[in-house]
């Protein structure tokens, strides 16, 4: 009779080492749980962080189009004109801005057209730091409040001096 | 009694229920995430890591020709939908103008849009600086993230997870270069991207397009063709050098005045 009572004593699942033992598994598989779902799927693929984050960015959609491809398909005398002078540095969106709609829906979206004299003062008006080497300056005055393209058209500056296209 | 099973029984049974519900879901999860990816026949996704070995993206700023128009600054607002509005900009452009009584003042009206056409007086040096992120080999932003939502990229560009991001600003104060913001309508932190979405398309930066003097020179220094290594070849300096941070962003003929 006394063995017997030792026995089913010793029992495993009666032992204090049991229950720590499960509690030790639900905690450790707890954890394992709370990570799997908090953490996300691509986390750690390419490092610490979400790998699937780089492509959300690269597939983001683009405003500003490629001039040589988009522009020229259409504006084709235009934009090879444009490079023969003075101006041939700018970018279409240089002045017109962003013009990937417009390039996908021609009718639908129009880029702007400024003409006024502060937009070409953007550039041209005479502004401390602004160096002389890099530009052609005008002051304010400069032939009182006419427009600028009456007399320097944007897409051919001198054309009206003699320059030709430029 | 009122009662079905008294109270051990049923703290016996809840405990099994729980314990076999926790492990069987765990069970499922820790189902490495390769065979999911692979049951599910994801193969159109890019791996990232052989795009990266093609290519690494430089970037210079030749100072002298920059004529403080800010169209890049325009520009990067409307390519990057950065409110037009509000004070916060992924490149901007400083003007230095040094004084005759010898201090140096610094400005960036409007981010550089609002420069006035006239001329200072007192001034015997003035010029202009075009600031964007650096994106830099040892960047500090991304070691503070609690939530590993900014990080670089393979081919070296700080990005910033918009999913992830909790909004908490720590990698704004860690810039030295004040190149982050808080984006004031998604509420997580912003910064430029070189336009991540734009270059790994083939396409240059948004103010690289557009600015009217070529003093921002963008290429694939792994190209051996690219714009950028002739100009890397002499008088080039670094902003903040001392931090350690090691920046990317190229300047030729940086003057010493420029922090």
């Amino acid at each position: 009779m006394k063995t017997e009572k030792t026995k089913s004593g010793n029992k495993l699942s009666q032992q204090p080492i049991f229950r720590v033992g499960v509690v030790l598994v639900l905690v450790l598989a707890s954890f394992a749980l709370v990570q799997q779902i908090s953490v996300p799927e691509s986390f750690g693929q390419y490092g610490y962080y979400r790998g699937d984050s780089v492509s959300e960015w690269a597939d983001m959609e683009v405003a500003f189009a490629d001039e040589s491809t988009s522009c020229a398909a259409c504006h084709t005398d235009r934009f090879n004109n444009i490079k023969t002078t003075t101006h041939k540095g700018l970018n279409c969106q240089t002045c017109h801005g962003p013009a990937e709609k417009h390039a996908k829906d021609p009718g639908g979206s129009k880029p702007t057209i400024e003409a006024s004299r502060e937009f070409c003062g953007t550039c041209h008006f005479q502004v401390q730091g602004r160096p002389e080497t890099a530009v052609k300056q005008v002051n304010l005055d400069h032939n009182g409040q006419v427009n600028c393209v009456q007399c320097h058209p944007a897409h051919a500056p001198w054309s009206k001096f003699g320059g030709g296209t430029k | 009694m009122k009662h079905g099973m008294d109270r051990r029984s049923f703290l016996n049974l809840g405990g099994k229920v729980i314990i076999g519900s926790v492990v069987s879901s765990t069970a499922v999860l820790l189902v490495p995430n390769s065979i999911k990816a692979a049951d599910k026949g994801d193969n159109d996704t890019v791996n990232w890591e052989q795009v990266w070995q093609q290519q690494e993206w430089g970037f210079a700023i030749d100072t002298k020709k920059c004529i403080g128009c800010a169209r890049c600054v325009k520009a990067c607002k409307e390519e990057n939908s950065v409110p037009m509005d509000e004070e916060v900009y992924r490149t901007w452009v400083e003007r230095y103008m040094q004084k005759t009584n010898g201090q140096m003042s610094i400005e960036s009206p409007g981010g550089g849009l609002e420069f006035t056409p006239r001329n200072e007086e007192d001034v015997t040096k003035s010029y202009f600086v075009p600031k964007l992120c650096n994106q830099c080999n040892k960047p500090p932003c991304t070691k503070v993230c609690p939530v590993g939502a900014t990080y670089k990229t393979g081919d070296g560009v700080v990005l910033v997870d918009r999913k992830r991001c909790v909004g908490c600003g720590y990698c704004i104060q860690a810039c030295p270069y004040g190149a982050r913001f808080l984006h004031p309508e998604l509420k997580v932190a912003d910064k430029c991207t070189w336009c991540y979405h734009r270059i790994v398309k083939g396409l240059l930066p948004a103010c690289v397009q557009v600015c009217p003097t070529g003093t921002r020179v963008f290429g694939n220094l792994a190209d051996p063709d690219n714009p950028v290594t002739p100009i890397l070849k002499d008088r080039i300096g670094v902003l903040k050098p001392a931090m350690g941070t090691q920046p990317r962003v190229f300047y030729r003929d940086l003057d010493q005045g420029v922090v």
